[in-house]
C-alpha cells in the first residue's frame, strides 16, 4: 500500500472518529417491569440505560403513562425517576404501573424541558392479572408462570417486588444491596425461597443468616453424589416441608410478616415434582395493607361547622334593620334627605355589624374545610427499616390541586378503582412532591412505601426498671408502649432527644388493643411482627390532627405515625 | 312611594326587603356543611353544601324583586331619568341587605383567595338593574295599551331562567348561550368563568340594558313628539 492513500484513510478514520465524539446524541434504553412483566396497580421497576450524554448534563427521566382510551383525552400520570445531573449508565426506578394497555413513553428532557431522547414500550403483551413467581438465577420451572431474571437486575426498592408472589433463589450471587431488599420485602411480607446444596457458601450472607439464622450448617454428599445442606439444630420457630415419601424439601420460617424457605440442595438437584410441591407450601406475598383503617379514620375525621342559627339571627337582623329604616323615614315629620341620611347611616351599621358578627367566627376551627386529609405511616424499625404509607384525600367544595412532599417515599400510587366517577388521575411525582387534582366530592386514596431512618433507639436495663430513649423523629408522641417479653409498660409522653424514664406497673400486652382508635391498627401491626412474642419492643404513636398551616387551601389533615422498633437483641 | 328618591316609606319596597332577606335567608343554610364526620360528606351528596343553592336563590329573588320593583315605579312617575335612579337604587338597597350573607360566605364558608363571591354579586346587581328596566318597560307597555302584561312577564322571566340551561349540553359556540339563563351564569361564575366566559356572562345583561334604555328613551321621544 502507497504510503499517500494509507496517510489518507487514517485522517479519514480519525476524522470520523473525532466526528463520532462530537456529534454523539444523547439516547435512552428503556424497560419496565421484570422481564417487561407487569401487574396492573402495582409497583414494577423501571430500567433506563443512557448513553450519549455529555459530561455534567442536567435533565430528567421521566416516565409518562395514560389511564383511559388515548382518543378520549386519557389521564397523563408522569413519574420522574431520576433528575439533576445525569451521567451514562443505567438508572433503576420504581413507578406503579396504571394503565399497561397504553404504550409507556420514556423520556429523557434536558434542563429546558425539552426531549432529547425518547423510547416507547408497549407492556400489552407482557400484563399478567395476578403477581408471578420471579426466578433468580438458574431456571426453575414453576408452571410457566415464572419470570426469570439475572440477579444484577434486581432492583433495590423492596416495593418493587410488589407484584412477585414469591422470589426463587437459586445459584446467584446478589450483594449486600440486593439481600438487603429483599430482605426488607420479606419482612413487610414478602416470601423468598432460597436453594443451597453446593450453592450454599454463594447464597450464605449475613442478611440470609438474620433472616434464616441456622446451627451450624454442614454440607453432606449423599450416595447419588448430591450435596444436602445440613442446617444444624433449626430452631422451635422453624417448619419442615416434606414431600409425599417424607423426605424434607425445605425449612420454613417467618421474618416480619413474610416467610423464608430454605431448601437444603440446588434446584438442579430436585426434581420437577418435588419443586411443584414445594411450590405449594411456599406462602405468597402479603403485604400490610392499611386501606381499610385508612378509610375508617379518614371518615372519622370531624367536619368543622358554623351555627345554623347564624342564617336566622342574620336575617332577623337584617328585617330589623330594614324595620328601622322604615320607622326612620316615616317619622312624622321627617324630611326626605333625613330620611335619606338615615337609611346610609343604617345599612353601614349593617354592613359593619355583619361584619364584625362574621369576624367572630373567623378562626381556622370554624372556616370551611376544603380539603380533608389522612395519612397514615407505619415505619417498622428492627434491623431492616420500613416504611409504609397511606393517604386519603377527599376534596369538599370545589376541584383542588394538590401537593404532598414524598422525601424518602415511593412515587404514590393512586387508588383508581375506589373513586367517584368523573375523577381525574393525572398526576406529577417527583423525588421531592407529587401533585394532583382532585375534583369537587372525589375521594382519593393513595398509597407509598419507603425506608425510613433509623429515628429511635431505646435500651432497656437488665432489671427492666428503666428505659432510656433517644426520639429523633420531629413528631408530637401521643403514646408510647413498651413491650418486654409479652408484658406492656405504658410510658409517660415522650419528647423529642434523649431521656430516661422509669418503667411503671407492667399490663398484659393484650391491653395495647384498648389503647384509643387505632388500636386494632396496633393489634394487627403487633401480630404480623410478632411484637407480642419476644423480645423488647417500643411503640410510639404520633395521633396529630391539625388545620395545615400556610397553605392556600383550608386543609385539615390528621396525620396518624406508627413506630415499631425493636431493641438490637431481637435481630438475633 | 312619595317623598324622595331616597326614602324607604313605601310598604311595598319595605315588604319586598323582607321577603328577599327571609328567601335569601333560608337558601343560605344549605350553604353550611350539615355532616358532622368526613364519611358523611363522602357517602351522601345531600349533606355536601354548596354556594350555588344560596347563589341561584339570590339571582332569581333578586330579579323577580327588581322586576317588581321597576313595575311599581311606573304609574307613580311614568318614564323620567329619574326613574333609572329609583330602580338602580332599590336593587342596590335589596343588595345591600343581601351583603352580610355574602361576607359571611366569603369569610367563613369560602375563605382563600377567592374572587367569585365578588363576581356574582355584581353579576346579580347587573341583572336586578335590567330587570328592573325590562319590569318598568313591560309595565309602560301595559298602561299605555292598556292591556295586563303580568302573565307575559312571568313567562319571559321564567323563560330566561330556564330555557337557556339545556345548551350546556351543546358543543361549539352554541353552548355559550347558556349564559343567558342567571343560573348558568353563577354557576360558572362560582366555578371559576374563564376571561371568555365572564365577559360573555358579563356582556348579555350590559347589552340588554342598553337597548331597554335606548328603546325606552326612543319611546319616550316619540310620545313627547
Amino acid at each position: 500500500m502507497k504510503p499517500i492513500p494509507c496517510a489518507f484513510v487514517a485522517l479519514l478514520l480519525g476524522v470520523l472518529l473525532f466526528a463520532g465524539e462530537t456529534v454523539a446524541t444523547p439516547a435512552l434504553d428503556a424497560s419496565i417491569g421484570f422481564s417487561s412483566s407487569v401487574v396492573a396497580r402495582e409497583y414494577a421497576p423501571a430500567y433506563v440505560t443512557l448513553t450519549g450524554l455529555p459530561a455534567g448534563f442536567n435533565g430528567t427521566v421521566r416516565v409518562i403513562q395514560h389511564i383511559g382510551t388515548l382518543s378520549e383525552d386519557p389521564d397523563v400520570v408522569i413519574n420522574d425517576i431520576a433528575s439533576g445531573e445525569l451521567e451514562n449508565g443505567q438508572l433503576v426506578g420504581t413507578i406503579p404501573v396504571y394503565d399497561p394497555l397504553n404504550p409507556v413513553a420514556v423520556q429523557l428532557l434536558n434542563a429546558a424541558g425539552e426531549t432529547v431522547a425518547q423510547e416507547e414500550l408497549n407492556l400489552r403483551l407482557f400484563t399478567r392479572t395476578t403477581s408471578f413467581p420471579l426466578v433468580v438465577g438458574e431456571t426453575i420451572s414453576l408452571g410457566g408462570s415464572e419470570v426469570r431474571v439475572d440477579a444484577t437486575h434486581l432492583p433495590l426498592d423492596w416495593w418493587a417486588y410488589e407484584a412477585i408472589a414469591s422470589i426463587w433463589i437459586s445459584g446467584a450471587t446478589l450483594g449486600s444491596e440486593g439481600w438487603e431488599t429483599i430482605a426488607r420485602w420479606v419482612y413487610v411480607g414478602g416470601s423468598v425461597v432460597v436453594f443451597t446444596g453446593s450453592d450454599y457458601f454463594r447464597v450464605d450472607s449475613s442478611i440470609l443468616q438474620e433472616m434464616f439464622p441456622t446451627g451450624l450448617a454442614v454440607l453432606r454428599t449423599l450416595d447419588d453424589g448430591t450435596e444436602r445442606l445440613d442446617i444444624g439444630a433449626p430452631g422451635a420457630a422453624v417448619s419442615e416441608i416434606s414431600a409425599q415419601d417424607g423426605t424434607v424439601l425445605a425449612y420454613q420460617r417467618a421474618y416480619g410478616a413474610g416467610t423464608v424457605t430454605l431448601v437444603p440442595v440446588r434446584a438442579s438437584d430436585m426434581s420437577e415434582e418435588a419443586i411443584r410441591e414445594l411450590g405449594e407450601d411456599v406462602p405468597s406475598t402479603r403485604v400490610l395493607s392499611l386501606t381499610s383503617y385508612g378509610t375508617t379514620y379518614h371518615g372519622s375525621i370531624r367536619v368543622p361547622r358554623p351555627p345554623y342559627l347564624v342564617a336566622p339571627i342574620m336575617a332577623l337582623a337584617l328585617i330589623g334593620c330594614a324595620a328601622l329604616l322604615r320607622y326612620a323615614s316615616n317619622e312624622r315629620g321627617a324630611k326626605p334627605h333625613q330620611g335619606m341620611v338615615m337609611a346610609v347611616g343604617i345599612t353601614i351599621g349593617v354592613l359593619v355589624g355583619a361584619s364584625v358578627f362574621a369576624g367572630l367566627y373567623t378562626n381556622r376551627e370554624k372556616q370551611l374545610i376544603e380539603l380533608y386529609q389522612l395519612d397514615i405511616v407505619v415505619n417498622l424499625q428492627q434491623v431492616h427499616g420500613i416504611s409504609i404509607g397511606y393517604s386519603a384525600f377527599f376534596a369538599f367544595a370545589s376541584t383542588l390541586d394538590v401537593e404532598v412532599e414524598r422525601e424518602g417515599l415511593s412515587a404514590p400510587a393512586h387508588s383508581l378503582l375506589k373513586t367517584v366517577a368523573g375523577a381525574e388521575f393525572s398526576s406529577l411525582a417527583s423525588s421531592q412532591l407529587y401533585e394532583f387534582s382532585l375534583q369537587a366530592s372525589e375521594f382519593r386514596e393513595v398509597r407509598v412505601y419507603g425506608a425510613p431512618r433509623q429515628l429511635i433507639t431505646f435500651d432497656v436495663n437488665d432489671a427492666e426498671t428503666l428505659v432510656s430513649v433517644s426520639n429523633y423523629t420531629s413528631v408530637p408522641i401521643t403514646t408510647a408502649l413498651l413491650v418486654v417479653d409479652g408484658m406492656m409498660y405504658r410510658l409517660p409522653n415522650i419528647v423529642e432527644g434523649d431521656q430516661t424514664i422509669a418503667l411503671p406497673e407492667a399490663q398484659a400486652v393484650q391491653l395495647i388493643w384498648s389503647v384509643k382508635e387505632y388500636g386494632s391498627l396496633l393489634q394487627e401491626v403487633t401480630r404480623e411482627y410478632g411484637v407480642q412474642e419476644s423480645g423488647s419492643w417500643l411503640i410510639l404513636v404520633s395521633d396529630d390532627t391539625r388545620f395545615a398551616p400556610g397553605t392556600f387551601v383550608p386543609r385539615k389533615v390528621r396525620h396518624l405515625e406508627l413506630y415499631v422498633v425493636a431493641a438490637e437483641e431481637v435481630s438475633g | 312611594m312619595n317623598g324622595g328618591l331616597l326614602t324607604f316609606r313605601d310598604s311595598r319596597l319595605f315588604s319586598a326587603i323582607l321577603a328577599l332577606v327571609a328567601v335569601c335567608g333560608f337558601a343560605f343554610v344549605f350553604s353550611m356543611p350539615s355532616a358532622t364526620y368526613v364519611s358523611e360528606l363522602i357517602q351522601s351528596p345531600l349533606r355536601r353544601p354548596t354556594p350555588l343553592v344560596f347563589y341561584c336563590v339570590v339571582a332569581f329573588s333578586i330579579v323577580l324583586y327588581a322586576m317588581l320593583r321597576g313595575v311599581a315605579s311606573v304609574p307613580l312617575q311614568g318614564w323620567r331619568v329619574s326613574c333609572l335612579g329609583r330602580i338602580v337604587w332599590q336593587v342596590a338597597l335589596g343588595l345591600l341587605f343581601l351583603v352580610p350573607f355574602f361576607i359571611y360566605l366569603r369569610v367563613i364558608l369560602l375563605p382563600g383567595d377567592r374572587m367569585e363571591i365578588l363576581w356574582v354579586a355584581l353579576y346579580c346587581q347587573l341583572i336586578a338593574v335590567l330587570a328592573g328596566l325590562a319590569g318598568h318597560w313591560f309595565e309602560v307597555r301595559s298602561v299605555r295599551s292598556g292591556r295586563e302584561t303580568a302573565a307575559l312577564r312571568n313567562v319571559a322571566l321564567l323563560a330566561i331562567f330556564l330555557l337557556p340551561v339545556p345548551f350546556r349540553f351543546l358543543g361549539g359556540a352554541l353552548r355559550y348561550v347558556m349564559y343567558i339563563s342567571p343560573f348558568s351564569a353563577v354557576e360558572q361564575l362560582h366555578a371559576g368563568a374563564s376571561s371568555t366566559e365572564a365577559l360573555i356572562i358579563a356582556l348579555v345583561p350590559a347589552a340588554a340594558i342598553f337597548f331597554l334604555l335606548a328603546a325606552t328613551v326612543a319611546s319616550t321621544r316619540r310620545m313627547r313628539v
